[in-house]
């Protein structure tokens, strides 16, 4: 995620694991509960399992292990943001899931500090808690 | 793409192989064998056929996540399908059923 200084940015805040992680919210289509998930072994922890909404099949995300914080699994899957990850030339929708989505938080470029760590591209205060902001386009590259 | 599958059901999930990829059926325990050309793959249930399912391939990002032997996934009866290649299902399943390749 390239962003412009002085540039406000939007986004989506989650909870999930019991860490807040920040959405761009431009990649973000649909937020649904109770979205029954399917296990799907051998595929990578990442993978929470697969789904059927709206008639076509979902590659769900579980947010927490996608940021190597840890997650529930199929069995702690709450709410699943449907999303696009992937490069912008070539975006994939899947399902992310997570736990609680919590607020939409505006922030400007400069208010998020620079931290690469997997899909974890950054770290800022929004609404008053300390969350990481995930690249979304960073998704699949060796997660 | 659009196949004829026969759909099991395997730790949990619907699967689905190519019809034409499989000899024979048997029962196993309180499961079943599908028997194909490439081997045995050990099943929970087999649910049916299914002719002409719509498979969608996932793209390059997602792919990476998944594991090597799903060529596809589908949707039946509102429930997600994953279309395997039979030869790499029979190769998972066959050291250790249900694990996984990409680590834990």
């Amino acid at each position: 995620m390239n962003a412009v200084p002085g540039e406000t940015l939007r986004f989506l805040m989650v909870q999930a694991a019991g860490v807040d992680y920040l959405l761009p919210l431009g990649r973000v289509r649909r937020v649904l509960a109770g979205v029954r998930l399917f296990p799907f072994p051998g595929a990578a922890p990442a993978v929470a399992g697969l789904a059927a909404v709206g008639g076509e099949p979902l590659v769900v995300l579980d947010v927490g292990r996608l940021a190597g914080a840890g997650g529930e699994g199929v069995a702690g899957a709450a709410v699943t943001v449907i999303a696009h990850v992937g490069p912008p030339e070539a975006p994939e929708v899947t399902g992310l899931s997570v736990d609680d989505v919590l607020d939409i938080v505006d922030l400007p470029a400069a208010a998020i500090a620079r931290v690469r760590d997997g899909v974890v591209s950054g770290e800022a205060i929004a609404a008053g808690r300390t969350a990481r902001v995930l690249d979304l386009e960073a998704v699949g590259g060796g997660t | 793409m659009v196949v004829d599958v026969l759909l099991v059901r395997r730790c949990g999930l619907t699967c689905a192989v190519r019809r034409e990829d499989v000899v024979a059926i048997a029962r196993r325990g309180r499961g079943a064998e599908v028997r194909m050309r490439a081997g045995a793959l050990p099943v929970e249930a087999v649910l049916g056929v299914q002719r002409d399912l719509p498979v969608r391939g996932a793209g390059p990002t997602l792919r990476r996540l998944l594991p090597p032997a799903c060529l596809g996934l589908a949707v039946v009866a509102g429930e997600p399908v994953a279309f395997l290649n039979s030869s790499l299902a029979i190769i998972d399943a066959t050291p250790a059923e249900g694990g996984s390749r990409h680590g834990t």
